[in-house]
């Protein structure tokens, strides 16, 4: 099987990002297009269907917010959204109305293509994959089984659910209310219980809780288990 | 509002000695010309004397001036004449003069009483209208103060009025020769409790509340051989001043708070200016880099090349922010250094354009320059960066279709450096504010037009030079905008050389 090269759109209104980012996706092997607004964004998502959209939030015409709520509507491609470190609650805005990632300006090249990686495969994986491994990570969704260098861990219910949640979204930032919303459903507000709780799990699966290498935090956002 | 009258007017012996000339010229009168024509008509004469003294004096001397009428009649005109005494015959008909004096005067002397109290609180409450329409314009508590020492003055007063700022008692406005009351004294009056009005024909402390609250403290004294105004209505018009005193405290703090807004807003405006006009190069610059890090091999030698341009573009743009950053901060700090030389105009022009020739390849510039220049007497480095500045707005706001045209042009000692174009110009609502800090068009959403400092830093430093920048915007058609710095020239002497 060849599969076709995947397609990624580049959504910025700044020029010389997009004369750098251009050359660079393709050197790593995809189909690049560009768009400078959010209404060619849009165009050029139906038209030309890419398997991944990276965002600028700040766009000419509309908020890039409203560039993802119209994706969404009719579509699940990954959407990595480009933001400053300062507009964090922008940032999660972001996430919570449908976008799957983030990378905050200044950015290196490498951490973008990595995040574009992880929400590609994310894309192919998630309807097949029954299982998870990152690191010495280890989890069968159907029996429900998580082990840590082969040794099983037993978790308890809301730990497993916020688990799962992380590795279903593996390298990808899952924030506080989209994991509240796995383990407890939307009655429970208090994003200090996902603090708590992955407090737990990181004691059960990190070997050292106090420098974790498997459930990474992003701050004030959420947090991110790694991908294999 | 409740119509009130003055107090009555205290009873004046001029009235009295007016009403006894009168009855005494009713006396002579009817001694000499009546009673020899018609006898009969002599108590008339009397009635008319005493209407006279009741219709100019009031009630008390017209009542007065009834008796006296008894008295000269029964003196001067009845028999036994020159004595008091009364004959039994005349008791009744001088009983009935004597009522009816008395009435004519009483009832005469009343009804002029109560049209002249009329009149004058008619007068008091016009005076009072005119006091709180003039107050109703007071735009701060001490001109509201002052318009309250007025009014007292054109009603035969001297007043002084100590408003509570910060707690304490401050004089706030006070007429030319107003006694000077001591500090002690004030707070001796204003810590009365409970708080309560003095008058007396000295003085009259008034307190001025509005809404229960205390405002301050008014003292008002007669000017020399004048009474002082009714205390009701003093009152009325300190009650009106002290809610003009408090409405006027509340602009103020209202205003304060605006501008406490508006410092926030342009602290947060700069902060979100810098972060984004900033980083955006930066982002660029570390893209491109670590790209060229990541795919060295993999990219021909043309990308590496484009990779490497944008880094120095967008270092070259980054500095340019860093550089009007730091001149705002010298001009705002009074720290610019301005070495001045005479300089040929056409020289920073064609630097700038230099200066930006990657930034305008491929657009549209034209240059007019004349033959011969006047020379400006400037900084020529900070002249190219006004330039520059410019210039770089003008790219960052039109097409890249435009037509850029730079001018120079000098004539009779004043020289003018313009940028133009045919974009689509500035909305009329903008055009006050393009040379403010952190202005930048278009409502903000326009992107990569920089950091708004362009155009501030530009004015800031024409005016270091002692000229002026203006823009205008349309130019013809609806288009086209001119951004155009004017300078003081000076015409050199051709070197024969």
């Amino acid at each position: 099987m060849s599969p076709a090269l995947a397609r990624v759109m580049i959504v910025d209104d700044e020029a010389p990002i997009v004369r750098v980012l251009k050359p660079s996706l393709i050197a790593a092997g995809y189909e690049v297009t560009d768009a400078y607004t959010g209404s060619e964004a849009l165009a050029q998502a139906a038209g030309w269907a890419p398997d991944a959209i990276v965002l600028d939030l700040g766009l000419p015409d509309m908020d890039g917010k409203e560039v993802i709520q119209a994706l969404r509507k009719w579509t699940q491609v990954p959407i990595i959204v480009l933001s400053a470190r300062e507009a964090e609650n922008e940032r999660i805005a972001a996430l919570d109305i449908g976008a799957d990632d983030y990378v905050v300006k200044p950015f290196h090249t490498g951490e973008l293509l990595a995040r574009v990686r992880a929400a590609l495969r994310h894309r192919q994986s998630r309807a097949e994959s029954t299982t998870y491994s990152g690191g010495d990570l280890e989890i069968d969704f159907e029996r429900r089984r998580v082990s840590v260098g082969g040794r099983e861990v037993r978790l308890t219910r809301k730990e497993y659910d916020l688990l799962r949640a992380l590795a279903r979204h593996a390298g990808q930032v899952v924030t506080h209310k989209q994991l509240l919303a796995a383990a407890w459903g939307s009655a429970v507000t208090d994003t200090q219980f996902v603090r708590v709780y992955i407090g737990q799990l990181r004691q059960k699966i990190e070997r050292d809780p106090g420098n974790p290498q498997l459930i990474l935090t992003e701050s004030g956002v959420g947090y991110r288990l790694v991908a294999d | 509002m409740t119509l009130w009258l003055r107090d009555e007017t205290p009873l004046r012996w001029r009235d009295f000695i007016l009403a006894t000339v009168v009855i005494s010229i009713a006396s002579l009168f009817g001694f000499y010309v009546v009673q020899p024509l018609w006898p009969s008509k002599l108590p008339l004469m009397f009635f008319a004397g005493v209407l006279i003294a009741g219709y100019r004096l009031g009630m008390w001397p017209a009542l007065y001036a009834a008796l006296l009428a008894f008295f000269a009649f029964n003196f001067f005109f009845e028999e036994p004449r020159y004595t008091l005494t009364i004959d039994a015959e005349d008791v009744f008909a001088l009983v009935t003069f004597l009522i009816g004096a008395l009435l004519v005067g009483g009832l005469t002397g009343r009804l002029s009483d109560h049209a002249r109290r009329l009149k004058r609180a008619l007068a008091d409450m016009t005076s009072l209208f005119e006091a709180s329409r003039d107050l109703a314009t007071a735009v701060d508590p001490k001109s509201a103060a002052e318009r309250v020492v007025r009014s007292l003055e054109a009603n035969g007063c001297r007043c002084a009025i100590w408003l509570i700022e910060n707690g304490t008692h401050t004089l706030c406005a006070a007429s030319a020769r107003a006694p000077v009351l001591q500090e002690a004294e004030i707070a001796a009056l204003a810590s009365a409790n409970p708080v309560h009005d003095e008058a007396s024909a000295e003085r009259a402390v008034l307190h001025m509340s509005s809404g229960g609250r205390n405002v301050g403290i008014a003292v008002v004294w007669p000017r020399r051989k004048s009474a002082l105004p009714d205390v009701r209505w003093m009152r009325a018009l300190l009650d009106s001043a002290a809610v003009a005193i408090d409405r006027a405290r509340l602009i103020a703090e209202i205003a304060e708070a605006r501008v406490v807004a508006e410092k926030e807003g342009l602290r947060t405006a700069l902060l979100s200016s810098l972060s984004h006009d900033l980083r955006t190069p930066l982002s660029t610059i570390l893209a491109s880099a670590t790209s060229l890090l990541e795919y060295e091999q993999k990219f021909d030698a043309a990308t590496r090349r484009d990779l490497l341009t944008v880094i120095q573009d967008e270092s070259e743009r980054l500095n340019r922010y860093l550089a009007n950053l730091l001149e705002m901060t010298r001009l705002e700090s009074g720290a610019l250094q301005v070495s001045r030389y005479l300089v040929d105009p056409r020289e920073p022009m064609s630097a700038a354009l230099r200066r930006l020739e990657r930034r305008l390849a491929g657009r549209n510039i034209v240059r007019v320059f004349p033959a011969t220049c006047e020379h400006v007497n400037v900084d020529p480095v900070l002249l190219e960066q006004v330039l520059v500045n410019l210039i770089e707005n003008t790219v960052a706001h039109t097409p890249p279709d435009a037509r850029i045209v730079a001018r120079v042009e000098t004539a009779a000692g004043r020289a003018r450096l313009a940028v133009e174009d045919d974009g689509n110009g500035i909305p009329a609502a903008d055009l006050p504010h393009v040379f403010d800090k952190f202005f930048r068009g278009g409502g903000d959403r326009r992107r990569g037009s920089g950091i708004g400092l362009g155009l501030a830093v530009a004015r800031g430093l024409v005016e270091a030079f002692g000229g002026s920048i203006h823009a205008t915007s349309p130019l013809r058609d609806g288009h086209g905008t001119r951004i155009e710095v004017d300078l003081p020239a000076h015409a050199i002497q051709g070197t024969s050389e």
